[in-house]
């Protein structure tokens, strides 16, 4: 290809990216959202007329709260990694500031980056060890680090500025920007507006986008999302450096807007205000921070009242007294003002009909044993725990569009080889191959991504997400846009998405549950749920699908839908291994059985021949004639 | 050698007492879950209602107190530890624990800190504050040390603090262990819906573990109180220096939190004497280095790794 066709190639996909990009903009901008648009901007514009240089610049430092507090919510609602650091960060970027102004003589401009940066990079130190953590153990390391960061500042006054902290030279005068990225008052209260709009957006646009919905549901149920081969671990961090960035952001700016660094303004205190801000709101929430650092901006002027009105010594009860008021606000609050407001508007919009049944597929076909290569090859695979042989050399094979079940009294290993076969637990003995291909040694994840899904015992759905997101959650494996590109809605990312809500649309018809899409799955009845977590399965294109006991629980009634849905994926030339305590069902479903006692099979056939063998009687029914 | 003596007892003094907090936070958590971040402040109020009963509102300390008005501020100093303690349950942790909703405790029991540190902060005018000593050390050894070869002094008092530690941590393992009391807890422990059907009254086990933890906390640090100043941060210090050591054993048993107690009060004394090698510390990093020496552990051994199928 000449460059000349390569250029006009690339110019006629942009134009295409970018009408497609105006036509989706069109249809999210409603007149509403466009008119709030407007009269943000609007004042953002005129409010500076209005103020003296005093009270915006309080403004200012009001809103830079705001912005860390979002910031954190980065990493409490989207991450789920509760941090009682951000105070830290904002004190990194605040100091990283004060320093380079001036003690080296950096521009303003420069030196916030720089604060940024540092402040990332010790999110990234501090976060490293934190994601793996239980949350109250996140909670721990972050208040050692709060404490950590304000024993520092206290103990190198020489560095520091100690009590007097250190002066950073601020522009008095009228107009925004100051040449050279000084900002006035006015400048402050219009740049912090602005970063607070951004950081709000990507904080939406994240909780939506597939990482919001990955992370979303590891933090709901972390088995269900790790048989779903999503690893929350790397994105859980990428919200806590992007957390720490933002509150490093808001400390460079606010430093710059009062004019002083003061060590003694950075102390533990402040991450624990954030922390309440953000659960006040409503942690989770978009705007739930923000309405939290509102009521947090309203305490201590109430706090000043009610301390006047007891007496002497205002100033000296004022901190107790603002305390008191936010354990009061976190118990009598709950979920948050946000959360109230949300709650609201469901309610309005009314909770979704409940679906239908699984719609009847065309006939079955069954009992013929299909030809051809098998697609799931198990061979020898035996399983120590300690000195109990849990599996002993068991082989099987699944076929496409072969149901084959897997039964057995209890403690016979039957989740046991399942386990095995997802990638949850290694075999000390034997090989796992699909397609011929050894995949004995791989991750859950990559074996998702190669074709085999499973579903957990118990239920394993997310009680928070809709069902249209659960299937979007679980087609995360196989995505391979990242986040990045899901934050910038590149073509690329967005095409990718689209797929996966089409095929998910489909999965949802097929499983009858098209009219339960926008339900909380938590609202759903159990069998329905069940239902869902094979949809969800599903949903990461699998070759294999591996099922763990899917009727527990389920009526009579909703036991045939079952058997309807997996004749269906049968039909569709998928091979699925059934773990079933209900022989009915198998006999219903299944092509081929598998018999196991003590970790070892003991029967293998049809259904009905494996029914009238001696050896399965017995392990079912004991010994009683021998 | 005698400096290394010097620092052998002392830090096994303050040790004493970050051993006695760590169990506190141990028990709490293995019973609830719970990591209880405002003990150290609630210890810092019993020392400050001990200061008030022992020397008066204006918290002008005579340089010797008689035992009467003491006991009677060590008992009242005791009563609000575990009132706070068992306060704190009920309106922090409860209402949350029910729900299942972490980040609500969290944001309580900092936010219960908070509120304690500023009503304390209110009521201490000066930057700092002798504690009456009731014991007439001072008339041990010369004005209540042991001189040692090159100038080096013991406090005497340092090994009363440092055996009424071993003691109350020896007692509280016990206690814990065999009586019945202590089972129950441990009933409520590994099982807590079981227990409740058993017709154990859980909330009430749970807010005493709550004023166990707050009653022996305070006995340390009211027992230690008269070697150092009282400032505002006393408490929080105690506290995070019991947290340090509880996060060195996993919030693990009694006798280990203890240990792990004494170690975290040897390295910070040690650190706050020597020079380590070229690296030339001092008094400045004696908060900093176990902070960080936790942070570094909590990252390492991936404590309460959220489970993974």
């Amino acid at each position: 290809m000449s460059p000349a066709r390569a250029f006009g190639v690339a110019v006629r996909r942009f134009a295409a990216a970018a009408r497609e990009g105006l036509a989706d903009a069109r249809r999210v901008w409603s007149r509403r959202a466009a008119g709030w648009l407007f009269a943000y901007a609007l004042a953002a514009l005129l409010v500076p007329f209005a103020l003296s240089a005093t009270r915006l610049t309080d403004l200012a430092v009001g809103l830079y709260v705001a912005l860390a507090a979002v910031g954190l919510n980065y990493s409490v609602g989207l991450a789920g990694l509760p941090s009682l650091g951000q105070g830290a960060f904002a004190a990194a970027g605040a100091f990283a500031v004060a320093l380079l102004m001036s003690r080296v003589g950096w521009a303003p401009a420069p030196a916030v980056l720089a604060g940024t940066g540092l402040a990332a990079l010790a999110g990234l130190v501090a976060g490293a060890g934190a994601v793996r953590l239980a949350p109250p153990f996140v909670a721990v390391s972050t208040w050692l680090v709060a404490w950590l960061a304000s024993f520092a500042l206290a103990a190198f006054p020489g560095l520091f500025g100690g009590a007097q902290g250190i002066p950073v030279g601020r522009p008095a005068g009228p107009g925004g920007i100051v040449p050279g990225g000084d900002l006035t008052p006015a400048g402050h209260f219009q740049v912090a507006l602005a970063l607070l709009a951004l950081a709000l957006l990507g904080y939406a646009a994240m909780r939506r986008g597939p990482a919001g919905l990955a992370l979303s549901s590891a933090n709901q149920s972390p088995p269900a999302a790790a048989a779903l081969g999503i690893e929350p671990s790397g994105r859980r961090l990428g919200g806590f450096v992007a957390s720490a960035a933002i509150g490093g952001l808001a400390g460079a700016l606010a430093v710059q807007a009062e004019g002083i660094a003061d060590p003694g303004a950075y102390g533990p205190l402040l991450s624990v205000e954030l922390f309440v801000a953000v659960l006040l709101g409503g942690q989770g929430t978009v705007l739930g921070p923000v309405a939290g650092a509102a009521v947090l901006a309203g305490i201590p002027p109430l706090a000043r009242v009610l301390a006047s009105a007891t007496g002497t010594g205002a100033d000296r009860v004022e901190g107790v007294v603002a305390a008191a008021l936010l354990v009061l606000a976190l118990v009598a609050g709950g979920t948050g003002a946000a959360g109230v407001l949300e709650r609201l508007r469901r309610g309005r919009r009314g909770e979704p009909e409940p679906h239908g049944r699984v719609p009847k597929g065309p006939p079955r076909k069954r009992g013929r044993r299909k030809a051809g290569r098998a697609l799931l090859e198990a061979a020898g695979v035996t399983i120590r725990f300690g000195g109990v042989l849990a599996l002993d050399g068991v082989s099987m094979e699944v076929r496409p569009g072969e149901v084959h079940a897997l039964i057995g009294p209890n403690g016979s290993g039957k989740t046991t080889m399942l386990r095995v076969l997802a990638g949850t637990l290694r075999a000390d003995d034997g090989t796992i191959s699909l397609l011929g291909r050894d995949v004995t040694g791989t991750s859950v994840r990559e074996r998702v991504r190669l074709g085999i899904a499973r579903t957990l015992q118990r239920t394993a759905v997310f009680p928070n997400l809709t069902v249209a997101e659960h299937v979007r959650a679980g087609a995360d494996a196989r995505r391979s846009t990242g986040a990045i590109r899901a934050l910038l809605a590149t073509p690329e990312a967005r095409a990718e998405t689209r797929a996966i809500a089409r095929e998910g649309w489909m999965l949802l018809a097929l499983a009858g549950l098209r009219g339960a899409a926008g339900s909380r799955v938590g609202s759903l009845p159990g069998a329905d749920q069940r239902l869902v977590a094979i949809v969800t399965a599903l949903a990461a294109r699998p070759r294999v699908l591996l099922l763990d006991e899917p009727a527990a629980g389920m009526s009579a009634e909703r036991r045939e839908d079952l058997v309807e849905l997996l004749d269906r994926l049968r039909g569709l030339g998928l091979a699925i291994v059934l773990v079933e305590h209900d022989l009915r069902l198998v006999r219903a479903v299944a092509d081929v059985v598998t018999v196991l006692d003590a970790g070892a099979v003991i029967a293998r056939g049809t259904p009905r021949a494996v029914a009238s063998r001696k050896a399965v009687q017995r392990a079912y029914l004991g010994d009683a004639r021998a | 050698m005698a400096l290394v003596l010097q620092v052998i007892v002392t830090g096994l003094a303050a040790g004493a007492g970050y051993g006695l907090l760590a169990i506190g936070l141990a028990v709490i958590h293995r019973l609830t879950g719970v990591v209880h971040l405002a003990l150290g402040e609630l210890v810092a109020l019993a020392v400050v209602v001990t200061l008030l009963v022992a020397a008066g509102p204006d918290l002008v300390t005579p340089s010797s107190v008689s035992a009467a008005p003491f006991v009677g501020g060590l008992l009242a100093g005791l009563a609000a530890a575990v009132l706070a303690g068992v306060g704190t349950y009920w309106l922090a942790v409860r209402p949350f624990l029910r729900r299942g909703l972490t980040l609500g405790w969290l944001g309580a029991i900092v936010a219960v800190a908070f509120a304690v540190r500023g009503a304390l902060a209110a009521a201490l005018v000066r930057d700092s504050y002798v504690f009456p000593d009731p014991l007439p050390f001072d008339r041990v050894g010369t004005d209540g040390s042991l001189a040692l070869s090159g100038g080096v002094t013991i406090p005497v008092r340092a090994f009363f603090v440092f055996a009424i530690g071993l003691v109350l941590a020896e007692v509280t393992a016990r206690v814990l262990d065999r009586s019945r009391w202590g089972r129950a807890l441990r009933a409520v422990a590994t099982e807590p819906d079981g227990a409740h059907l058993t017709g154990l009254p859980v909330d009430r086990l749970l807010a005493g573990a709550f004023a166990l933890a707050g009653g022996l906390a305070a006995m340390a640090a009211i027992v230690q109180a008269p070697s150092v100043p009282v400032t505002v941060d006393t408490g929080s210090l105690l506290g995070l220096k019991g947290l340090v050591a509880a996060v060195l054993v996993g919030f693990g048993s009694p006798r280990r939190a203890f240990l792990a107690g004494l170690v975290v009060g040897l390295v910070e004394t040690a650190v706050a004497t020597y020079d380590i090698g070229p690296l030339r510390l001092g008094a400045e990093y004696r908060d900093l280095v176990p902070l960080a020496l936790a942070v570094v552990v909590l990252g390492w051994r991936r404590l309460g790794t959220r489970a993974v199928e």
